[in-house]
């Protein structure tokens, strides 16, 4: 069966059903969006990574909870969000945290590009990243998916509704909620 | 400030997209008259600016990895991942449901002993699911068109267990049972309300439950009477539902349930057309069939915005726009004048 055709429901249908082949499309289907969704709330690319991998994972285990009266794709970035929350507890409380990033990929064995990027910028952009990722885990699932895609994945409002399987008019007020709360939450990063 | 509820949709939108014509137009006039929404405006743009936007990209295929990580994880086996959850708690509540029940008949009931039983039944309930169960009858009574029914097995397990993983979805079609099936729309905004405050990610994960809520909260002061009107014109010994449906619209001019009396008059004119007329055709022919000049100019702002953005043709548009200007009274004449400005 070609399920690179199948909408998104009837996808999710035919995973729910057990059809082997669904697997891997739902998989290179999503793996982008919910990769972003998992970055911005971890700020962190291995544990972006991680989260992306469980949380695909756990939607297939747990496919049989999906209700078809919901969209797909709102329910798999809802897990992924809380993938994110639960990994982000288990790394605060790990003993022993990597330096930095660097020294993590050094201990990989992988290459570091020189940066070209002032240490004071890539500490800023980090304190930003965080503090970003707080506010946005004061949201609800819904409104901080919708920031995400339209902010950093650049997503027309429109796109953003048929991904999510509603209406642009319910997009514009979920992203007006979250507008609001961000302005709130991070009124010290863009006030002079 | 009076319609700052109304176009905070389409502010938010404008931080980032250009909004549509009709839009831009209530949003100028908006911003004209609102210092505080200009203010907003202004603060979310440069919140927007100050947040690097990049993306960053996957850049790989995930699908061997995870296909590995499947082959290494013990078989999926659902009656084995049942036991790995739940045997535990389960066979604990057993063991507490026979110590209650020991000590009951030694005490001779003088502690109750019956709250401990109900809970640690419920523990054990939960494995199977009681809300799950009590949807499913819901679906049963619901096909047989018992709704009444349906809603009250949903109401009686939500309020028993009211932290069950599905406690919210229940919830959300009870607020649909009332609405959609019952018409009961005191009913409907009570359990609308209840699921938006006590299953809140439920609620704003639906659009059609946050549309329901604002249409019901916009109506409830009149007692639901323009929504009761709508539906009325199913009723097979109405004498004229299009004019009924005008009257909506005429007395509610910009509200939801304006846009929804219109959408049901296109229903209305598509039941008695021959084939599937395009939708400018069905304003056009609701345009001809009404006689209220606030309704007309309504359906003017809409057939307008038809001709401008889908058929190009912005001569038929500025003539429906000025129609509208001069009859629909001052908000709508309003909306009218911007559609006209993104003309020029």
């Amino acid at each position: 069966m070609e399920y690179t055709a199948l909408a998104d429901k009837e996808l999710a249908l035919a995973l729910k059903k057990g059809e082997d082949g669904a697997f891997d499309e739902m998989v290179r289907r999503y793996q982008g969006r919910v990769y972003a969704v998992a970055y911005r709330l971890t700020t962190n690319r291995e544990d972006a990574l991680d989260v992306t991998q469980d949380a695909l994972l756990k939607a297939y285990r747990k496919i049989g909870s999906w209700r078809p009266t919901g969209g797909f794709l709102p329910w798999l970035l809802r897990l992924t969000r809380n993938q994110a929350i639960d990994h982000i507890r288990r790394r605060k409380r790990r003993r022993h945290e990597p330096l930095d990033e660097a020294f993590r990929q050094r201990s990989q064995g992988e290459d570091i590009e020189p940066s070209t990027v002032s240490t004071e910028t890539a500490v800023r952009a980090r304190e930003i990243d965080e503090r970003v990722r707080e506010a946005l885990l004061k949201l609800s699932p819904t409104q901080s998916t919708v920031f995400i895609l339209r902010h950093y994945e650049g997503m027309a409002l429109a796109e953003i509704a048929v991904a999510l399987g509603c209406t642009v008019g319910s997009v514009k007020v979920h992203l007006f909620r979250a507008l609001k709360k961000l302005r709130v939450e991070l009124v010290d990063l863009y006030q002079d | 400030m009076a319609g700052c509820r109304r176009v905070r949709a389409i502010l938010a939108a404008a931080v980032y997209e250009k909004p549509e014509a009709d839009e831009q137009g209530v949003l100028d006039i908006h911003l004209g008259k609102c210092p505080k929404c200009r203010e907003q405006l202004a603060q979310w743009r440069q919140l927007a600016g100050s947040l690097p936007a990049g993306r960053d990209v996957l850049g790989r295929d995930l699908v061997p990895a995870l296909r590995a990580r499947l082959a290494e994880s013990p078989p999926f086996n659902p009656l084995y991942r049942f036991y790995q959850v739940w045997a535990a708690p389960a066979f604990a509540g057993m063991a507490v449901v026979v110590l209650a029940l020991a000590i009951y008949a030694r005490t001779g009931g003088i502690w109750n002993g019956e709250a401990l039983q109900m809970a640690s039944l419920e523990t054990a309930e939960s494995a199977h699911g009681p809300v799950q169960d009590a949807l499913k009858r819901a679906d049963g009574l619901a096909a047989g068109h018992d709704h009444a029914g349906a809603m009250q097995v949903l109401q009686e397990a939500v309020a028993r267990h009211p932290g069950d993983a599905l406690a919210g979805y229940a919830q959300r079609e009870i607020a649909r049972l009332a609405f959609d099936q019952l018409k009961r729309y005191d009913l409907a905004f009570q359990e609308y309300t209840k699921l938006r405050n006590q299953f809140a990610g439920v609620f704003q994960e639906d659009p059609g439950s946050i549309d329901r809520l604002e249409l019901l909260a916009e109506e409830w002061r009149n007692r639901f009477r323009a929504l009761h009107a709508v539906d009325a014109v199913d009723n097979p010994v109405s004498d004229d539902p299009f004019r009924v449906l005008e009257e909506v619209m005429a007395g509610n001019p910009g509200k939801h349930v304006a846009r929804l009396a219109l959408a049901r008059m296109e229903a209305l004119l598509m039941r008695e057309a021959e084939g599937v007329p395009a939708e400018v055709s069905l304003l056009e022919s609701i345009r001809a069939r009404c006689t209220n000049p606030i309704a007309i100019a309504q359906v003017n702002l809409h057939l307008g915005d038809k001709y401008c953005d889908e058929l190009n043709d912005t001569q038929r548009a500025r003539q429906l726009y000025l129609e509208a200007a001069q009859g629909g009274g001052p908000e709508l004449a309003a909306m009218a004048g911007s559609a006209l400005a993104r003309l020029e």
